[in-house]
């Protein structure tokens, strides 16, 4: 029986996380290339345009798309994490952290909360990437979308991942033995 | 060797930094899609707020007294649209200019005005199909009636014989010395509507540009100029768009109407609508589009200097440089119904 307290210890086989983790950037990648209305900032042009991508997006369903970008932004970054932190509390904190950020990445979208951002970003001084820096978070936060929708796929991103974890076999090579 | 906890914890903050850079990068640059609009009828009115002048280095034309009135059916969803759709004048569109001598020879001098008689649809690449237009020039009138396939326009002088020539004879008649005065004067009152129906174009694209802009400064407090990316990113040379409020005097920060603004423009409308549009103009007495249908909005706009290409570009290519320039002021209104 799977223990709360057991979290901690496992550990994914390596080439399981890689598998999963490449099948999900891929899907992110194709979500992005043909399965949007608008093009991502920065897409070059060449790209936007390839004939190929034209035609398949003529084909993509819509329902497709919908939430799934931040499923799969969650799910990616989760993995990610867990490929680096194995082990230990630092598994638990790549987890519960990746998932906090994804959050916060999408609470800031918020009417209440992005016109604060936004104009505390306004403030900082010009360094040189001041336009640049402001053009990205203007267009991410102000410009963002907030839906309740996507916190929910952030955190199914999360369950499904905890599952994994919790379902597969520990790694025997690098398992932490308790005294 | 196993990783240290340090390196563990390096490891992960490259990847919660991969993780923000990816989420900006692939946002989007348009706001929000627009909720659920029905198709409507928008009728609108550019009103002469001023002497407006095209010029296109080689030639100057001026108008005055221009009260463009029509309307043009909106898609579904779309809150300004851009795209193909005819646009038709009617009755009540009227203007008026001053043919210099020099334009385009000695012989075509003076005033005229005009005005539509019988409602005509212009569009990108669609000339006016049925339709008539009146010129009044040294004290004489001439109908100029389109014919239903375009091809050709039926010219009636002073109540004279109706004479037949083809669209793009009678187009460029003007400048033609030995056609008959009236005949060209009516030619140069209808290429005249030609800028003109660009005008009306442009002043839609101008409060689109405008309205999502403000969308996105809203509540941010923006007291100061900020150059932003307009919706060409990968363009060259470098999009820019920058927008100041010269008069706040709805609210600080918050656009409301009555303001007034300043917007610099320079190579926007690629990514959305693969135009072409360049302008330097003062904004005046902006009045707000509200959300909910009839939709209403107006502005003063004082063209500085406003280019917009009134074609379809493929990606990476440029206008023609000898299209006509616009400077002048004109009053814009629209209502929804």
């Amino acid at each position: 029986m799977f223990k709360l307290s057991d979290f901690s210890s496992r550990a994914c086989r390596s080439l399981t996380l890689t598998r999963h983790a490449a099948l999900a950037v891929i899907a992110g990648v194709l979500v992005y290339l043909v399965g949007r209305d608008q093009m991502p900032v920065l897409m070059p042009l060449w790209l936007q345009t390839q004939p190929v991508l034209v035609h398949l997006r003529n084909f993509w369903p819509d329902f497709l798309t919908l939430q799934l970008p931040s499923f799969l932004h969650a799910y990616i970054i989760l993995l990610m994490g867990i490929m680096v932190c194995r082990t230990g509390r630092l598994a638990t904190v790549a987890i519960m952290g990746g998932t906090v950020l994804c959050l916060t990445l999408e609470f800031v979208q918020h009417p209440s909360v992005s016109s604060a951002v936004a104009t505390a970003f306004v403030e900082v001084p010009d360094t040189g990437m001041r336009n640049v820096a402001i053009n990205a978070v203007l267009a991410y936060v102000v410009a963002g979308t907030f839906d309740y929708l996507d916190l929910v796929a952030i955190l199914l991103a999360t369950l499904l991942l905890t599952l994994q974890i919790a379902t597969s076999e520990p790694d025997r090579t690098r398992s932490v033995e308790r005294p | 060797m196993h990783a240290t906890s340090f390196q563990k914890l390096a490891g992960l903050a490259i990847v919660w930094c991969a993780a923000i850079l990816l989420a900006v990068g692939s946002k989007s640059y348009d706001p929000d899609p627009a909720p659920v609009l029905p198709p409507v009828m928008v009728d609108f009115v550019v009103a002469n707020g001023g002497l407006i002048e095209f010029s296109n280095g080689t030639t100057d034309d001026s108008v005055n007294m221009a009260n463009l009135r029509g309307s043009f059916e909106k898609p579904a969803n779309d809150r300004i649209t851009l795209r193909e759709v005819p646009v038709s004048f009617d009755v009540n569109t009227s203007w008026a200019a001053s043919v210099l001598p020099a334009d385009p020879d000695e012989l075509l001098r003076g005033e005229f005005s005009a005005a539509v008689t019988d409602p005509l649809e212009f569009g990108f690449d669609r000339q006016p199909a049925i339709g008539q237009i009146r010129s009044d020039f040294a004290g004489t009138s001439t109908l100029v009636t389109f014919s239903a396939t375009g091809a050709s326009v039926t010219l009636q002088i002073g109540g004279g014989v109706a004479q037949t020539q083809g669209f793009q004879d009678f187009r460029n008649a003007y400048t033609d010395s030995n056609r008959d005065l009236n005949e060209r004067m009516a030619s140069k009152a209808y290429r005249t509507l030609e800028n003109l129906w660009l005008v009306s174009r442009i002043s839609e694209t101008l409060h689109r540009e405008i309205e999502q802009q403000l969308q996105m400064f809203e509540s941010v407090g923006l007291q100061s100029s900020l150059e932003l990316e307009c919706d060409n990113p990968n363009g060259t040379p470098a999009p820019s768009h920058v927008m100041r409020w010269s008069n706040d005097v709805s609210d600080a920060g918050n656009a409301g109407n009555g303001d007034n603004f300043t917007v610099n423009w320079r190579n926007c409308l690629r990514n959305a609508d693969g135009r072409y549009l360049e302008a330097d103009m003062n904004i005046e007495n902006y009045q707000l589009a509200n959300d909910t249908a009839p939709r209403m909005m107006s502005y003063t706009a004082e063209a500085l200097s406003l280019f917009f290409a009134a074609r379809e570009l493929p990606a990476g290519s440029f206008p023609d440089e000898n299209q006509e320039r616009v400077t002048g002021r004109f009053i814009v209104s629209a209502n929804e119904q």
